[in-house]
């Protein structure tokens, strides 16, 4: 008797998790604690940071059997919506029915601005090539350079599902630090006197058009890209949610209730990832340095063509809504009009940061598409049109 | 090719699709502005009939046009209110 409750006592406490405990797990539980910290006291992205925390913080407790790779464990089953490419694109048609498209299709130029800020992702391509990175592992780190946590999530589960953690981290980190990050960058680049153009008010838009142009956009974009269909078809769903007036419950249920949950199940699943063995390496911290490039350098693209863009309509456009380019809706427009308001209170640029806002949650997902098209695993029947084009342009290109 | 050219060339392409793609956009949006332009919904004109709600809206405005405009207030005859 007294030998068996010996061994029972022995059982037990060979079974509690501080047994298996290692030093990783000591640091990615110190990790979590820093990103819980964030979200919840200094209120970073905490719709993000809060669940991607307790994600790594259940990932890291020994012997839970929680983490994302963890067979048969909670988060594993969570994290089949993001290595099956379920998540993020729900997380779009959130976006979608929640985003206005009135400002871009009011000002469509402003979708140069969207373009124009997405050469921070390359930028950031070619750093991570330089740091010995491959293509497919440089592509989906370079995609944080589009400010858009789903499509990094996306591309990563797609191109590099080992560096998803560090990838959404950096993401999620860097969005939340919008507001510290491009300030500097923007009025390194504007004189004060760019600064306070003041921009014409935008035209109205007929419903009509806001109906049509979601379809049209999908249309397009999903024959020239067939990649982009996942994350920019359900941007444009949900905005027809949206805009066509007669689909209000699916409209409220996007926008808030499926937007939440899928946040939740994503969140979480990203967070499990973020284990010691796939965490704690030399290319996490390279990738955090990348991330912070990626950003400065979307910025300073956006805010340079926006300079262009003023140069060439004669002093029309305000340079500071080209830093909204990098996606991060609404919190860069938001940026815009801050800066814009501390040179002049009666400058409201808000709505029209909301153009190239847009147009770089666009941008984003055709950067996305791009390398899905260029990297991503071919399926039988686009193997067999990529064989055909190549006979095609074999010939005339040598 | 090295990986840094790859890098580079990739790069490029891929800057030049999105900015191929954003323009054909651009000229989608304005073509289908073009086609539907806006139109301003019609004013809805005074009603007499309107509820009981609307004629002290109507008292109001009346009275406070009559008394910026310095005239009397049955030398005003309002015909048709606007939402700005």
């Amino acid at each position: 008797m007294e030998s068996s409750l010996a061994q029972s006592f022995s059982k037990i406490v060979g079974m509690t998790g501080f047994v298996a405990m290692t030093t990783g797990h000591f640091i990615m539980i110190g990790v979590s604690c820093v990103l819980l910290y964030l979200a919840i006291w200094k209120k970073f992205e905490p719709l993000l940071l809060l669940p991607i925390g307790f994600g790594c913080l259940l990932a890291n407790l020994p012997l839970s059997n929680m983490a994302s790779d963890a067979e048969g464990g909670l988060l594993n089953i969570f994290y089949f919506g993001v290595k099956h490419e379920v998540l993020p694109p729900l997380i779009f048609l959130g976006v979608g029915a929640l985003t206005d498209f009135g400002p871009l299709l009011a000002n469509p130029s402003t979708l140069l601005l969207g373009a124009a800020a997405q050469i921070g992702i390359y930028s950031t391509l070619i750093g991570a090539v330089f740091l010995g990175f491959n293509l497919q592992e440089a592509s989906a780190i370079g995609i944080i350079g589009g400010a858009d946590g789903p499509t990094s999530i996306f591309l990563a589960s797609k191109l590099a599902p080992h560096l998803l953690g560090p990838i959404a981290v950096a993401a999620y980190s860097y969005m939340s630090l919008v507001p510290l990050i491009q300030p500097p960058i923007m009025r390194f680049f504007t004189t004060p006197e760019e600064r306070k153009i003041r921009m014409e008010q935008l035209k109205p838009i007929s419903q009509n058009v806001k109906i049509v142009f979601p379809i049209a956009t999908t249309i397009l974009c999903t024959l020239i890209l067939p990649g982009v269909a996942p994350l920019l078809g359900m941007l444009m769903l949900g905005n027809l949610f949206r805009e066509s007036g007669v689909t209000g419950r699916l409209h409220e249920t996007s926008e808030t209730h499926l937007i939440n949950i899928v946040t939740i199940l994503l969140a979480l699943s990203v967070g499990g990832s973020m284990t010691a063995e796939s965490f704690l390496k030399l290319e996490t911290i390279k990738i955090i340095i990348l991330g912070l490039l990626a950003f400065v350098v979307a910025t300073s693209g956006g805010v340079l063509f926006g300079k262009l863009m003023c140069k060439i309509s004669g002093g029309k456009v305000n340079p500071l809504i080209g830093s909204a380019g990098v996606s991060a809706v609404p919190m860069a427009a938001r940026v815009s009009q801050k800066v814009g308001s501390e040179e002049d209170h009666n400058n409201f640029l808000l709505m029209h940061a909301m153009g190239p806002n847009v147009a770089g949650v666009i941008g984003s997902a055709v950067a996305a598409g791009v390398f899905v098209s260029l990297f991503g695993t071919p399926d039988p029947v686009s193997h067999a049109a990529l064989q055909t084009a190549s006979q095609l342009i074999n010939p005339i290109l040598p | 090719m090295s990986p840094i050219t790859s890098s580079i060339f990739v790069s490029l392409i891929s800057l030049s699709v999105i900015f191929i793609i954003l323009t054909s956009l651009i000229f989608v949006i304005k073509t289908l502005v073009k086609w539907m332009p806006y139109v301003p919904p019609p004013a809805k004109p005074v009603s007499s009939s309107g509820n009981e709600e609307t004629s002290e809206h109507i008292a109001v405005i009346h009275s406070a046009l009559a008394h910026y405009l310095k005239k009397a207030p049955n030398e005003i005859q309002i015909t048709n209110i606007r939402s700005l």
